[in-house]
């Protein structure tokens, strides 16, 4: 980049995305500032804004996603048409990745063939222990079933890496779903969705297991902390060594939980939601082995990707 | 396999997230294989399988990094010097 210095100043790129600073074509002259601030400010755009039917939300950032995925799309359409079966490098792995999820004949006739290893793990997960270590391999193969574990800089020595646990297992996006009047249609909704994949992978009794796994979360979303309470960086930073933790939280499987996740020796582990962890630690101990088993399934993080 | 799309767009797109279509299969394509708007859609749209790799295909493709310099150059002028980005 130093190398440009002393050539003649090239054009300036001209933005893609607009001006710069506040969209005064967006407001609303009608109303009153005064009255209400939002609609003076932003009400024609509110007015004349359509969301796209296959999106959720509409932005200026999203122009940029979209051209965004129209580049990508190129590049793939052009690396599937000539990438070979057994690729090589990145760009043949691309091409023949996106040529094989294009084709929606042989991902039909697979159906839930691409997950049938970790369904055998899951079906052979019998007992508490065992799901414990299933438990252990998030994120890559189960989203968190109690408890998630993650790595990052440490909170009080970014110098250095910390192994954090936190509070999961949670289906919906927040505690509230499952304890609210407002949310009961999304979380009879989830019931059933629970049902259809378990159905989809030819689970018997689908329909009673998806009730048992929806009153196990319920039941993890009542011992949750708020995301209120999940945003105190003090009270969430609880560095404990394994072995305190099993004395803390007694009725888990910490010690093939971490196994699992290639981090036993790990000492010492940051405890985030202190409190919720002996509740959870009780919930997993007095849950049926059987309920364990289905809602780890329905953890699975791999399936929606490896089954689409 | 169709069933298994169509049940989590039904869940997660359309229940919880309110959209009203399913993302033609191309789009959903180019999601998983290599991910997507961190702030758009849910968790697994944000990394596809190969995760950065896709990006490092299309840098070493389209020589991204010196148009994005070039722009950075614009944003920035007079504020930065520009080699201390890249």
């Amino acid at each position: 980049m130093l190398a440009s210095c002393g050539r003649a100043p090239e054009p300036q790129p001209k933005p893609l995305y607009g001006g710069w600073g506040f969209d005064a074509a967006g407001e609303n002259k009608e109303t009153k500032a005064g009255d209400d601030f939002f609609r003076f400010a932003n009400g024609t755009w509110l007015d004349h804004t359509q969301v796209p039917a296959d999106k959720s939300a509409v932005s200026l950032r999203l122009q940029m996603t979209d051209r965004t995925e129209a580049s990508l799309h190129d590049m793939m359409e052009q690396s599937a048409a000539h990438s070979p079966h057994q690729p090589a490098d990145l760009e043949g792995k691309m091409g023949a990745f996106y040529k094989l999820f294009m084709d929606e004949a042989l991902v039909e006739h697979l159906g839930a063939r691409p997950i049938t290893e970790e369904l055998a793990d899951v079906r052979s997960a019998k007992t508490r222990g065992d799901l414990g270590s299933l438990a252990g391999r998030n994120p890559a193969d189960f989203e968190g079933t109690l408890f998630s574990v993650y790595i990052d800089a440490d909170l009080k020595d970014p110098e250095h890496y910390a192994v954090y646990v936190t509070q999961a297992g949670l289906g919906l996006p927040d505690r509230d779903y499952y304890l609210q009047k407002q949310f009961a249609a999304q979380k009879k909704k989830y019931q059933e969705y629970v049902a259809q994949v378990l159905h989809l992978v030819d689970w018997p009794d689908a329909g009673a297991h998806a009730k048992d796994v929806v009153d196990f979360v319920t039941q993890i979303a009542k011992a949750n902390w708020t995301k209120e309470q999940q945003r105190d960086t003090v009270a969430t930073y609880n560095p404990m060594s394994i072995k305190q933790l099993r004395k803390f939280a007694p009725g888990f499987a910490w010690a093939g939980f971490f196994e699992e996740a290639g981090l036993a020796k790990t000492d010492p582990v940051i405890v985030a939601e202190k409190s919720a962890f002996p509740k959870l630690a009780a919930i997993w101990a007095q849950t049926p082995a059987g309920t364990l088993q289905h809602g780890t399934l329905c953890k699975s993080s791999i399936m929606p990707r490896r089954t689409s | 396999m169709k069933a298994f799309a169509d049940a989590y767009f039904d869940m997660h797109d359309r229940t919880l997230a309110g959209q009203k279509e399913q993302k033609v299969r191309w789009k959903r394509g180019v999601l998983t294989v290599s991910g997507g708007d961190f702030a758009v859609g849910d968790r697994f749209g944000t990394f596809g399988t190969l995760g950065f790799d896709g990006w490092r295909v299309f840098n070493s493709k389209k020589k991204l990094a010196p148009h994005l310099a070039r722009h950075l150059e614009v944003l920035c002028k007079g504020r930065f010097s520009l080699p201390i980005f890249l």
